[in-house]
């Protein structure tokens, strides 16, 4: 599956336009802020009708017009097709084809898309946020309702919250209203993060002893939020989210569920949180990320399109050199965005098109 | 600003009418008769003078109690609980629904600062001191709808009040192989004994 052609109006900074990609490498230079990351967003919004860098959809719009539409032509053995995204003002349009899409769920699944950023990069450090958001991404390529429920959860933990603040004066019915609102879709988001991590487990595993070999043997593991146990019901998550009620409002916040879920890497007895280097981190989220890959594929799908946003510059030459020539032997699509272009010299010797990105024009490069 | 501009920036505040369709709808006014142009803009006077919610069941009307709350055909022991007019009028054209309405303006949402009292869900609890048997609550299926539904529900339990559910699902005419599969298995996990 590859994108062929993508057609863009007033997406944030980039020009009305529309730019032929190659069924191959992809790499667009440019400098900072001239647009490259908001082009590989065009792409992702297609796959998931989500942004990756704004918590809200409606942030692509150009400052200053009304409308922004994103389109392109899909490219795949089995279905080829045409999607559009029209977002106008909280409005928002779907096409498969020449036929109009009402429901989310009928167009995602599509296009599959697996992003990695420099947040990415830093997971294994970071906070819990950005493990769960790695999670939650992947998992949604096995699961193209799972974003949705993700949100839907998150709605409700928020709205429970804000009962929770009014402390004494708070409706306890109401607040246990939506704690079976959260329980709701939450069971089901955990479940589905610990599904994808078991999934991943095995060839993270193995990609990172090829990767490092003298590492001590890495695990990865999930601590969810709350006890999952056999079966993982919404009716035992909704259990304890009741007997937790008293201590949530005193500390005035939801403190167990499915928005405390994390996962844990260790290196032989220790956590490659607290006892790796900086390298030995990113190694190991390169190792998710290619993970990720190598299990849509084998999930049987289409070859998912790889974007791989500003990650050269913050790993050192040997682990590039490992994940750029992973990610092209696996063959399909991948869009990589740099400042430098120096970065790619490892992959001279294969077949790239370049693009220079300017000001929010996308230009390929003329052959030498 | 002359008359026609005025109507024009009128009519372009309405939900999904932009300056080319206000425009064409004013020519349209112009090139009618006379009497059509004098019957919109009195019947649009009429609306703004008349209609006003009703007291009992929060429906748009010209009397309070409105025609449904005051019609002795149908069935005050069953209540039938909206989010807004527009669904009451949606559950009356299928005429599916003898009893009376409810209809709560919107939904609770704590993010937006909608509580109990907002949406007029003591005027609900009011109104089931009456031998009300059974409330049907068609609220949306979103995080807040259900959320409503819910709540609603722990608070009529105590009362030994039926309080149902409407059901979602596979439309009607709808064929199960076309249907995303998040409505089937609503479909399914609320499916009834036959």
């Amino acid at each position: 599956m590859h994108v062929k052609k993508i057609n863009l109006i007033g997406f944030r900074n980039l020009k009305e336009q529309v730019v032929e990609l190659a069924d191959g490498l992809n790499l667009l230079v440019g400098n900072n802020g001239q647009g490259k990351t908001n082009f590989l967003e065009a792409v992702y919004l297609m796959a998931t009708l989500r942004s990756f860098k704004s918590s809200s959809v409606r942030d692509v719009i150009r400052f200053g017009e009304d409308e922004a539409e994103v389109s392109g032509e899909i490219a795949s053995r089995e279905v080829p097709v045409k999607l559009r995204v029209r977002l106008k003002g909280s409005v928002r349009k779907l096409w498969v084809g020449q036929r109009s899409i009402h429901s989310a769920r009928e167009f995602l699944g599509r296009l599959r898309v697996v992003a990695f950023t420099p947040d990415d990069l830093a997971m294994i450090k970071g906070g819990p946020s950005l493990r769960r958001k790695f999670l939650d991404r992947a998992a949604f390529l096995f699961d193209s309702q799972h974003l949705a429920r993700v949100k839907n959860f998150n709605h409700a933990l928020k709205s429970r919250n804000r009962l929770l603040k009014e402390r004494k004066r708070a409706d306890r019915d109401l607040i246990d209203s939506f704690s079976q609102a959260m329980a709701e879709d939450g069971a089901r988001v955990s479940k589905t993060r610990l599904e994808v991590l078991r999934r991943l487990r095995g060839e993270t595993e193995r990609i990172v002893e090829e990767m490092i070999p003298e590492m001590s043997a890495v695990s990865v593991s999930f601590e969810p939020g709350w006890y999952i146990g056999a079966d993982g019901s919404k009716d035992s998550l909704l259990e304890q989210i009741r007997s937790n009620l008293e201590q949530d409002l005193r500390r005035g916040q939801t403190c167990l569920g499915p928005q405390q879920d994390d996962f844990e890497i260790s290196m032989g007895q220790n956590s490659a949180r607290r006892f790796a280097s900086q390298g030995q981190q990113r190694t190991v989220a390169v190792a998710l990320l290619l993970a990720v890959v190598r299990e849509v594929v084998a999930d049987g799908g289409a070859r998912p399109v790889i974007l791989l946003d500003d990650v050269s510059s913050e790993l050192d030459a040997a682990r590039r050199k490992i994940l750029f020539e992973q990610v092209v032997d696996l063959g399909g699509q991948v869009l990589i965005t740099t400042t430098d272009e120096g970065m790619v010299a490892d992959l001279r010797e294969r077949k790239i098109w370049k693009f220079i990105v300017d000001d929010g024009r996308i230009e390929p490069e003329r052959e030498k | 600003m002359d008359a026609m501009s005025r109507l024009i920036s009128l009519l372009k505040q309405l939900p999904g009418v932009g300056e080319k369709t206000a425009t064409r709808l004013v020519f349209h006014i112009l090139s009618s008769s006379r009497d059509y142009g004098h019957a919109l803009a009195q019947s649009v006077a009429d609306v703004v003078e008349r209609v006003r919610p009703c007291k009992q069941c929060g429906n748009l009307s010209e009397t309070s109690p409105c025609r449904i709350c005051t019609d002795p055909k149908r069935d005050p022991t069953v209540i039938c609980v909206v989010e807004k007019v527009q669904d009451l009028l949606a559950i009356e054209n299928t005429h599916e629904h003898r009893g009376l309405y409810h209809v709560l303006p919107g939904t609770l949402s704590p993010l937006e600062g909608r509580g109990p009292e907002q949406i007029r869900i003591h005027e609900l609890l009011d109104r089931l001191e009456k031998d009300v048997v059974e409330i049907i609550v068609a609220t949306s299926s979103s995080v807040e709808g259900e959320a409503t539904a819910l709540y609603i529900k722990k608070l009529v339990d105590s009362r030994g009040i039926r309080v149902s559910r409407i059901a979602s699902g596979i439309p009607v005419g709808g064929e199960l192989e076309y249907t995303d599969r998040g409505t089937i298995g609503r479909a399914l996990s609320g499916r009834r004994e036959m």
